[in-house]
């Protein structure tokens, strides 16, 4: 077995007790990626010299005694929205093709404190703007979207590159490509963690976050990247906590809501199953399963695009008003409508959201977590991004993946994507966990009861197996 | 909203939008601005936005 085929905790305490070292471990991850990147094309920029250097210094202070942690000498990809010091940043857009930052994101700064190996950058759908990322494949069918926007990360992580590749997530971009890509993936409470130096498509929607082979993984990771940032005005002055003793708690007792709207309704029946079937897994391992109704439903999608467009057409404008010729016509496309829409739609919007806060905090009163699909279908063909439902219904694939993993945005409350089933095709499927307001550790905890009582986290996709 | 009034919407923004691409993507402008325009939703009465601004220097 190669050292990448391994799961991060095993990897982390071969290194810790000096069995194997940080460049042997990058050395594994470099050669996954060579054999699997001409397929998927997840990297906008890869970076072997700058983790191989990154490697020796870790094995140099461990070899020292300098051992910091479980994260140091892993392998480590970086969505290319996340500002990395003299390492191109493009956004995977003609607008930032030669963009060097000089500094480290607040993420990446913190991660590479933990002592972790930048791999390289992984691409997004153009500044995070849509839910495909054209430019890559799914590890688990090439020919298939891997989700966007963090798609890259998704198809690096799934395909055995790296254990942790990081994202962010506006209306779901963590947990789709986690979701399309069978990975964990984890979208924190709103203001937990700082998004300093991450291109921003919507401040007051983005969450930076990780997506990951296991459970425990994405737990030490959101840790290691968490905390105030005064330059983040959304960031909120509250202790991080560990979230990784205690993730074995179990979830006896808990209170897991069951929506009997919304995420039930247009969502393909084996995604449906899939989340009825991880339900039940909580449940025999003495969870209380409680039908709760999802409100104001007839809101969240107006919400969520009504405050994202116009913010991210700000942030865009200068780029929009000089060289528009430069983004995918896609982008431009969405950035001219937010141009377009009256700043009253956008402020009642924002009022829009307090009530749908309350609301929720009020269906929250009887749960402790709530578990529904991650997605209403599973992973499109890249030739072809769009849902045909039965009732003759055509749906972009982008709006039918944000449908399900935007109210987790617009409340900015915490959601866990794990693994939960195949389709009958051998695509992945995910099931999401969201929680209360920092209740990181109690999401955590049902996402590693799951894990550890199903047969579905953790894998590997078989590409580049034929040619090994 | 009709092809004239995006067309004046986006002059006001200060965006070069071409007479054939206005025409092309009117469709999309318009139904996509249908659904946010539902976010004016009437009763919304003394509910307060959900901001994040902090007057604090610290």
């Amino acid at each position: 077995m190669e050292l990448y085929e391994l799961p991060l905790s095993e990897v982390a305490e071969k290194i810790r007790t000096g069995e194997v070292s940080p460049v042997e471990v990058t050395l594994s991850s470099l050669a996954r990626l060579e054999q699997v990147e001409p397929m998927l094309t997840a990297f906008a920029t890869t970076t072997p010299e700058l983790a191989l250097e990154q490697a020796k210094i870790a094995e140099k202070e461990i070899a020292g005694g300098g051992y910091r942690g479980p994260l140091h000498g892993i392998p480590l990809a970086v969505k290319d929205l996340y500002d990395t010091a003299g390492v191109r940043t493009t956004s995977s857009s003609q607008q930032r093709v030669d963009f060097v930052p000089d500094t480290d994101s607040a993420a990446v700064t913190k991660l590479y404190a933990a002592g972790m190996v930048l791999i390289g950058k992984t691409h997004t759908h153009e500044f995070a703007y849509g839910a495909t990322t054209p430019t890559t494949g799914n590890p688990w069918a090439p020919d298939r979207t891997p989700g966007g926007s963090s798609g890259g990360s998704g198809a690096a992580v799934a395909s055995g590159v790296v254990h942790v590749g990081l994202g962010s997530d506006t209306g779901g971009s963590i947990r789709i490509p986690a979701a399309l890509c069978g990975t964990v993936g984890l979208k924190p409470t709103y203001g937990r963690a700082s998004r300093v130096g991450v291109a921003s498509l919507s401040w007051s929607l983005d969450h930076v976050g990780p997506l990951s082979r296991n459970v425990v993984d994405s737990a030490l990771v959101m840790a290691a990247m968490s905390g105030y940032d005064r330059a983040d005005p959304a960031t909120v002055d509250v202790p991080v906590p560990d979230m990784v003793t205690g993730i074995d708690a179990g979830v006896a007792g808990k209170k897991i809501g069951i929506p009997v709207n919304y995420f039930t309704e247009q969502v393909d029946p084996e995604a449906m199953r899939a989340a009825e079937a991880a339900a039940a897994v909580l449940q025999s391992l003495g969870a209380e399963l409680v039908d709760v109704t999802i409100p104001m439903t007839e809101h969240i999608m107006s919400t969520e695009w009504a405050i994202m467009m116009p913010e991210a057409t700000a942030y865009h404008m200068d780029y929009l008003r000089d060289s528009p010729e430069k983004y995918t016509d896609e982008t431009r496309t969405l950035l001219e409508i937010g141009a377009a829409q009256l700043a009253t739609d956008y402020v009642n919007a924002v009022r829009l959201r307090t009530l749908i806060q309350a609301a929720w905090k009020e269906m929250f009163s009887s749960i402790d977590v709530l578990l529904a699909p991650t997605l209403a279908v599973g992973a499109t063909l890249r030739s072809d991004p769009f849902v045909r439902w039965e009732d003759g219904t055509i749906e972009g694939a982008t709006p039918a993946y944000v449908r399900l993993s935007a109210p987790a945005n617009i409340t900015g409350l915490p959601s866990l994507s794990i693994p939960a089933a195949f389709s009958a095709d051998g695509l992945p499927l995910g099931v999401q966990i969201i929680g209360k307001p920092f209740a990181e550790p109690e999401i955590l905890q049902c996402g590693y009861a799951l894990e550890q009582n199903t047969d579905v986290v953790g894998r590997i996709a078989p590409i580049g197996a034929e040619a090994a | 909203m009709g092809e004239a009034q995006l067309a004046a919407a986006f002059e006001h923004a200060g965006l070069t939008i071409s007479s054939e691409r206005l025409a092309a993507k009117q469709e999309i402008y318009s139904s996509t601005l249908a659904l946010i325009r539902t976010a004016s939703t009437p009763g919304l009465g003394e509910t307060v936005p959900a901001t994040a601004f902090n007057a604090s220097w610290d």
